[in-house]
């Protein structure tokens, strides 16, 4: 790979694609190059969009382009583990949305694939990037609260009146389980916060949970409320 | 921290509380569009993988915080506490 440019090719061209195309399109050395879609409309629109070269129904034929470094996923979680096996074996660089996938033996099987590669495998989830916890992360690391000993992260579901407009027909697919890989709430939203709690204080060593299940204005089925405890590994530390 | 991909308070993004006292981070003083992750986000991924690194959340630690969901699951379904490091043995 030349080392001046990345070139970029997205699989799945959704909602969600707007942000992630926003950030490369932003970066003065990386180049959207192609664009995969199985809805071939859709792929191409976002093509005339991103000023892309190429688009494609089948992201397999976007994989054969040599000229793409590094591919983006964001998929449904349940087309990740193939979509990312497949990338790494062509040699490209993998960026795949949280949650990775879903079971263990398929985490296995993407990281084994990972390892075959000569392309590294980045599992993306966002939280840890956003300004307001990057200096909160900052501040934890300078002392300036001291040591540490818990953390408490409450998230509302509900109707979101100042945040990122998203279609109820893009959401659909996260409220089934074969899809998403176990629950909107613990298993797809939740990620966030664990990974949250575990980049501010650490890995945690032991959970207990309350989830119980409601349904949303729609009449999806969610997991939630739900209330989870844990502990950390280190330091008598705890979170909620 | 106040707000993150929506917000419940008009406050501050973050509010610091040390030593007695209460220190806001403003709107004025810290980006806090929810949308700046994401750009963030795929900035960190490209500027790593052209320096040939691994980028932070790299798929073993993905795999970890998953577990740590399993975790959850399992022990709402069992009403029991569950250790993390036993959910590969688990499935």
């Amino acid at each position: 790979m030349a080392n001046e440019c990345l070139n970029i090719g997205i699989i799945g061209a959704g909602k969600i694609s707007e942000l992630h195309a926003s950030g490369y399109l932003q970066h003065p050395k990386a180049r959207i190059v192609a664009v995969a879609d199985n809805r071939a409309g859709i792929a191409e629109s976002r093509a005339a969009e991103w000023g892309d070269e190429k688009y494609f129904a089948d992201y397999r034929d976007m994989l054969k382009l040599e000229e793409i470094d590094a591919v983006d996923i964001i998929t449904p979680h349940n087309l990740h583990r193939q979509m990312t096996v497949e990338s790494l074996g062509a040699g490209k660089h993998v960026s795949v949305q949280k949650p990775m996938a879903l079971s263990e033996a398929e985490y296995d099987e993407m990281i084994n694939a990972e390892a075959k590669s000569s392309g590294h495998l980045r599992v993306f989830e966002n939280f840890r990037y956003y300004p307001p916890l990057v200096r909160a992360k900052e501040l934890l690391r300078e002392g300036v609260i001291g040591d540490p000993v818990s953390i408490r992260i409450k998230s509302v579901q509900g109707a979101l009146k100042y945040g990122w407009k998203v279609p109820t027909s893009t959401l659909s697919w996260r409220f089934d389980d074969a899809q998403s890989g176990g629950g909107r709430v613990v298993f797809d939203y939740g990620y966030h916060a664990f990974a949250i709690a575990v980049h501010m204080l650490g890995p945690i060593e032991q959970v207990f949970a309350w989830i119980r299940e409601s349904k949303n204005e729609k009449g999806w089925l969610r997991n939630a409320p739900a209330n989870i405890s844990w502990v950390h590994s280190e330091g008598d530390r705890q979170g909620s | 921290m106040n707000r993150c991909t929506g917000k419940a308070l008009e406050t501050s993004p973050l509010v610091i509380y040390a030593d007695g006292k209460r220190t806001e981070v403003g709107l004025d003083e810290i980006e806090w569009d929810w949308g700046a992750s994401f750009r963030n986000g795929m900035f960190d991924f490209v500027d790593l993988m052209l320096a040939g690194s691994h980028a932070p959340l790299s798929s073993v630690e993905g795999k970890y915080v998953l577990q740590v969901a399993r975790a959850a699951q399992i022990s709402s379904e069992m009403n029991s506490p569950v250790t993390v490091a036993g959910i590969d043995q688990a499935q």
